[in-house]
């Protein structure tokens, strides 16, 4: 196998597909190998994006290589090309853009999306969520009115986020949602030792309530809370972790639950097709469930088992490493708890 | 092209021609789809010209309970319409129009029934479900001095011990199940069959017996520990709270099982302040028969999924206090559509529950028929089974089904049996084809979206319990989402004789629907052709077309011809 005729398409942008792509690129020189994003921004540090949005960093710093990166190696950058639907018989994927493409084996890195609870979803419009550069740039642009931003949640992205908010002079609260605390349900301590944190910077916590409804009044939000409180913000932001971003693969006859369920050496239901990274939820025979994991190390490590498993090894990608979280029916490998402001 | 269709034609003209049929299976995939051949474009043109009455009788007039099911029908028309097409967009929200007019129909809007005159005949059905109730109808109708032998004290079955009233308002159901009874129909409540009625006593009392029983024996998990006290089954837990005496639940419930009794649970669980509620599914949110909405708001109003798991032992000492499960993957198998459970050896693990509810489906009761534990074996288009003069209707003999399943295969049933008292077929589907003066279109209703019908918040959802959770239409939205209908029934045609050929309808169709043909090949079909020396006649593709009017509109001949086909069951008189 490998060799000329051999051509490697990668789902995505970010870092296991990165990572994937570098590993089949050093370990097969001849074949042809593809990465399709639909965002237009090559591989960015996606943590540096609350800094973009205060302006303490520009565009240029979000870049992680240049484009002759890709160029020197010959991986073919297919970026603002939205999968529309893959016919797995066929090894053919549609792009929105009506350009078919074939591939012979495939790695999806399709990575995550922001996870807004159902109770939420009739106030989805009127939240700010903060994955993409486009979700960046969009509040950048209006940052300069924004006075008070809310923050719902309690992420790994939105203690460091509130505290790029307080550092650029903003009001922020924080409203710690318990059952919306995600990836992890803190104890009790923790969550002390949380709004401690957050409040020694500045922030107002809001305990023990959660949001019930966000409505737009003009440029502001009214965000109700359970208890019956209203606060008034600029922004409602929403920071409840992120969810396998797989909505394009719904009907594609891969096997699907939360992520793409893929066994121990990442291998899809379908022959011939890989899953790594955010989007994949791999099943650990020692935890009798299937784990799906974020963060960039699980992200780079996923990669590269990915890609080895394409070339032909049967590499594991062993159990979650750091610590082993349940959530919203979930297993989720993370680290982020470890590192709290 | 459609040789046999009446085509070309000027006058209303009646079929019955398997081709005819076909074309409609074809072409109105909407109504082909409803298993009673509710006539969807028909009725949301009614709608759409704020004639509600009429859209509710068009309704009325195949489905018997409009109301009903505008509210909870499992809505095959959706999943089968044009407008869902790749690149379409999403299928029109027809269950919404259906509510739409039974919510808006005049107050003094007058039903119409055509009866035939009395038979002098006798019928028992057993059972006042929908299948009951619309077998009852069809016979009422007939002719037949219909008697309705229910066990539980009330009329609708499922309707209202099955489905919970945050669905399903009990006055829509007591509304339509009335205008069904007034036709002289008798029940006789608290009386079931085999306990306080003998079938060998129906048969000879009656001159024909439709057992319309449902299926209420629900299904057991079949794992050690299933009797221990907590454990509900599915069915009796909603019929408890369906009666107004709920079970005592505990805090932690697990609901096992994926269909919409188990949603159903699940949500009244809730109702009743279960403080954690979660659905343990065999396979994935995506595997399940009931909709991706009813999923949705279960989950909104906080009950948890967890999916790929079956459960093997129920674990307590007095009471129940935990659930075993083994771990599934998904996998495929010869015949099922959909993915099925494959499970993973040794992955046994367990879930705290202080209550569980096993909605893993309900079987018919079948103790009373001789053989014991299984029905006769009813043949399901007729209903009609070894013993004479006995015929099986709706879930009874389909298994657990659903409401709009059961009122299409109970009127079908209606009609075999009085065609066996009568040796006369006086209730036909016919294909009716007529001339449209007015296609009722514009292309730019093309580009509308879907308006999906306001739900009440979730937090006014649990008090009271059974505040009805989907709101119905606003009016502004029922107007608009009547205009997304394609109304497929319409067929275009072009007439060979007075088309030039000039290919402009070519140029505005915005589907590839409209083909250079060289000639008809075998089967009808047509065969197409790029070499302008070839053409024979230029010619619509109904499967593709979306009946915008493009064509119509361009035509410098006036060559294209509209005609309306319905599908109909229609009463047959002999004159």
């Amino acid at each position: 196998m490998g060799g000329a005729g051999e051509h490697y398409v990668i789902i995505g942008n970010g870092v296991a597909g990165n990572r994937a792509a570098e590993v089949l690129r050093d370990g097969d020189p001849e074949a042809r190998v593809t990465i399709v994003s639909d965002e237009s921004q090559p591989f960015y540090y996606r943590h540096l994006l609350r800094d973009l949005v205060t302006g303490a960093v520009g565009e240029d710093r979000l870049g992680v290589r240049p484009l002759s990166w890709w160029s020197d190696r010959r991986i073919r950058l297919r970026l603002g090309q939205r999968v529309q639907r893959i016919d797995f018989g066929a090894k053919t994927i549609y792009l929105a853009h009506r350009e078919k493409l074939g591939y012979t084996r495939l790695v999806v890195c399709a990575g995550s999306k922001p996870r807004v609870p159902e109770t939420l979803w009739a106030s989805r419009a009127h939240l700010t969520v903060m994955k993409t550069i486009e979700d960046a740039r969009a509040l950048r642009d209006r940052f300069g009115d924004v006075r008070h931003v809310l923050i719902a949640g309690g992420d790994m992205v939105s203690v460091r986020t509130a505290a790029a908010f307080l550092l650029a002079g903003r009001k922020v609260t924080f409203l710690v949602d318990r059952d919306a605390f995600w990836p992890i349900e803190p104890g009790p301590e923790q969550r002390a030792e949380l709004a401690a944190a957050l409040r020694s910077r500045g922030a107002e916590v809001i305990e023990d309530d959660a949001v019930v409804a966000v409505e737009p009044v003009g440029d502001a939000r009214v965000v109700a809370l359970k208890s019956g409180r209203t606060v008034r913000c600029d922004v409602a932001g929403a920071f409840f972790g992120l969810v396998p971003d797989i909505d394009f693969l719904a009907g594609s006859g891969l096997d699907l639950e939360r992520g793409v369920l893929v066994d121990e050496h990442l291998r899809t239901s379908v022959e011939g097709v890989w899953a790594a990274g955010d989007c994949a939820q791999v099943y650990n025979p020692d935890l009798r469930n299937w784990w799906v994991s974020v963060g960039w190390g699980n992200a780079e490590r996923l990669g590269e088992v990915a890609a080895r498993n394409v070339l032909g090894d049967a590499v594991r990608a062993t159990g979650p490493a750091e610590s082993v979280l349940r959530c919203d029916g979930v297993v989720v490998a993370t680290r982020w708890w470890v590192d709290l402001p | 092209m459609e040789p046999s269709i009446a085509s070309q034609t000027s006058a209303a003209v009646e079929t019955t021609h398997a081709s005819d049929l076909d074309y409609v299976r074809r072409n109105v995939p909407c109504q082909w789809a409803c298993p009673a051949f509710t006539d969807v474009p028909a009725y949301i043109l009614a709608g759409q010209r704020a004639d509600w009455g009429l859209s509710y009788a068009t309704n009325r007039a195949a489905n018997l309970f409009p109301g009903v099911l505008g509210r909870i029908c499992s809505r095959p028309c959706e999943s089968a319409c044009r407008h869902g097409e790749p690149d379409l967009g999403e299928p029109v929200s027809i269950c919404s129009l259906k509510r739409a007019a039974a919510d808006r129909r005049p107050t003094d809007h007058a039903v119409t029934e055509r009866l035939f005159a009395a038979s002098g005949r006798t019928v028992a059905v057993v059972g006042a479900g929908p299948a009951g109730l619309a077998a009852a109808h069809d016979l009422a109708v007939f002719g037949h001095r219909v008697t309705v032998y229910e066990a539980l004290p009330r009329p609708g079955g499922m309707l209202v011990f099955g489905i919970p009233a945050f669905r399903l308002p009990r006055d829509v159901v007591e509304e339509e199940v009335f205008s069904v009874l007034r036709l002289g129909v008798q029940v006789v409540y608290g009386t079931r069959l085999g306990r306080d009625v003998r079938l060998a006593d129906l048969l000879a009392r009656h001159d024909a017996v439709v057992v319309a029983a449902g299926c209420y024996s629900p299904r057991p998990l079949g794992v050690p520990g299933e009797t221990l006290p907590g454990v509900i089954p599915g069915l009796s837990f909603m019929m408890d709270v369906n009666e107004g005496r709920p079970p005592a639940v505990g805090s932690r419930i697990a609901v096992i099982g994926g269909g919409f009794t188990a949603m159903d649970c699940a949500r009244s669980a809730l109702r009743l302040g279960a403080a954690e509620v979660s659905v343990h599914l065999r396979t994935t949110e995506d595997e399940l028969a009931v909709t991706r909405e009813e999923v949705l708001e279960t989950r909104r109003e906080g009950v948890r999924f967890e999916s790929l798991r079956s459960a093997v032992e129920v674990l307590g000492g007095g009471r129940v206090e935990a659930v075993r499960f083994r771990r599934n993957r998904l996998g495929t198998a010869k015949g099922v559509a959909r993915k099925v459970a494959v499970p993973i050896e040794g992955s046994e693990f367990t879930v705290e529950a202080d209550t569980v509810i096993a909605a893993i489906g309900q079987a018919p009761d079948a103790r009373e028929f001789a053989g014991g534990n299984h029905p006769p074996r009813f043949d399901r288009a007729t209903g009609a089974c070894e013993v004479p003069r006995l015929y099986g209707a709706g879930d009874f003999v389909a298994g657990a089904s659903t409401v709009i399943e059961a009122i299409g295969h109970a009127r079908r049933v209606a009609t075999a049996v009085d065609a066996m008292l009568t040796g006369r077929v006086r209730r036909r589907t016919v294909v009716s084809v007529e001339p449209a003066a007015d296609t009722h279109r514009k292309r730019s209703w093309d580009f509308l979206r879907r308006g999906d019908a306001p739900l009440l918040p979730v937090p006014e959802r649990m008090t009271p319990p059974d505040a009805e959770v989907e709101l119905g239409l606003p009016d502004e939205a029922a107007e608009a989402e009547g205009r997304r209908c394609y109304l497929c029934d319409l067929k275009y045609e072009i007439r060979v004789r007075d088309c030039i050929q000039c290919r402009w309808c070519i140029d505005v169709c915005p589907r590839d629907c409209i083909h250079l043909a060289s000639g008809v090949g075998p089967g009808g079909k047509i065969r197409r052709t790029t070499k302008w020396n070839e053409v024979a006649a230029v010619v619509i593709d109904n499967d593709r077309c979306i009946r915008c009017g493009n064509c119509l509109r361009i035509c410098p001949t006036r060559c294209i011809h509209v005609s309306r086909t319905r599908l109909e069951d229609r009463l047959v008189e002999v004159r």
